[in-house]
């Protein structure tokens, strides 16, 4: 039984016509209305989806918003953590993106690549989207 | 100790991610777990004799982790011949493994 | 059969679509292996792989220029998806869920075949809870 899931994110998705990455919006579901324990690790370039100060609102066609709701991950991110999710960050890869500990949502936990296997370890399922 | 099944459908030559995989194979090996690398897909183009990645996969199968190429990813791409330390397996072995050869699967 | 300490349930959670991925193909060549070896196969099927089940799938033939090197025509994935719900009926069983966010999103929501379920993210956290083994494909490649 997969009571204990770890939810690992590689490659981030912006702007394509949900409100989010769908595949993180089905995290947060997991997070916050079901029983399984769902905690998520955000590594390679999905580190930026920690990243404070995310504004989706640029984007228009013909004038028309295509990110109708004024969301973006960082506010999923939050979401998950407030309902108890825990959520790390890879640091190296954060690092190689230029993104600093202060630049991260706050709550968020720095972890090194090595410490990884740990996570992956005390997990029952791992789930890579 | 775990049986962890380790699944790559990516091509290791193309994605950074591969590394990274691949150190996690390592590792766990390392922590005294049991380890099975499968690729699968575009996987398999890792393990042709000769590649890049080859000498990195049969490193990791002189550490103890069982890598195995599925045989029918590998003849769709015209792989004859397999880096050292890879096994030609096929899906019967990958439902075994994931049936009662590991405890959990990890794909990439 | 499935070894007593072995698996008895695997929840397979895929992304993606057929006809541009391998992954679904990789998917009903697992879960028809998983069948025979009476282990329950829950697919949850999400984003562009809700178009797997669509039911008004058609063959087509190949542009004429290039049918020496295609072929006539080949089969659309429900074909496939069909015969494995079948096979699924009878030992161990194959569900599939489509999430519904995404087969409306997309139109397809009346065009899913009979036999799938259309389901809801509550379902795929059941699966996965349930699940002695959880196979989630990423959707990129």
């Amino acid at each position: 039984m997969a009571d204990k899931t770890l939810v690992i994110f590689e490659k981030p998705i912006y702007l394509c016509m949900e409100p989010v990455d769908p595949h993180l919006f089905a995290t947060a579901f997991g997070v916050v209305e079901t029983p399984v324990q769902v905690n998520v690790l955000l590594r390679d370039s999905a580190v930026t989806y920690a990243v404070e100060r995310q504004d989706l609102k640029g984007a228009k066609i013909l004038g028309v918003d295509v990110q109708e709701f004024d969301t973006n991950p960082a506010r999923v991110v939050k979401f998950m953590l407030e309902h108890g999710g825990q959520v790390y960050v890879v640091r190296e890869d954060a690092e190689a993106r230029g993104i600093a500990p202060t630049d991260l949502v706050s709550g968020v936990q720095l972890i090194s690549r090595e410490e990884t296997v740990g996570l992956i370890e005390n997990h029952d399922a791992v789930m890579v989207w | 100790m775990s049986r962890y099944l380790i699944v790559t459908s990516r091509d290791l030559h193309e994605y950074a991610s591969s590394s990274y995989i691949l150190e996690l194979a390592g590792s766990l090996k390392n922590r005294g777990h049991e380890v099975t690398l499968y690729l699968v897909e575009n996987g398999v183009l890792a393990a042709r004799k000769g590649a890049q990645l080859a000498a990195r996969l049969n490193e990791l199968s002189r550490a103890g982790v069982t890598v195995l190429a599925e045989d029918v990813s590998a003849k769709a791409r015209g792989i004859e011949q397999l880096a050292e330390g890879v096994r030609l397996s096929n899906m019967d072995e990958l439902a075994d493994l994931v049936v009662d050869g590991c405890d959990k699967v990890i794909w990439y | 059969m499935a070894q007593p300490n072995g698996a008895k349930t695997v929840a397979i959670v895929l992304a993606t679509g057929s006809y541009e991925r391998e992954a679904p193909t990789t998917v009903l060549r697992l879960a028809e292996k998983l069948l025979q070896r009476g282990v329950n196969v829950n697919v949850w099927a999400f984003e562009e792989a809700v178009t797997l089940t669509n039911k008004d799938q058609i063959d087509h033939s190949e542009p004429g220029a290039l049918q020496g090197i295609l072929g006539e025509k080949h089969s659309h994935v429900s074909k496939y998806i069909d015969m494995l719900l079948r096979a699924g009926l009878h030992g161990a069983k194959l569900d599939w869920v489509s999430c519904i966010l995404c087969v409306q999103e997309r139109g397809v929501e009346k065009h899913q075949m009979n036999a799938v379920t259309i389901g809801t993210l509550g379902d795929l956290w059941k699966f996965i809870r349930a699940a002695d083994r959880v196979i989630t494909i990423p959707s990129y490649r």
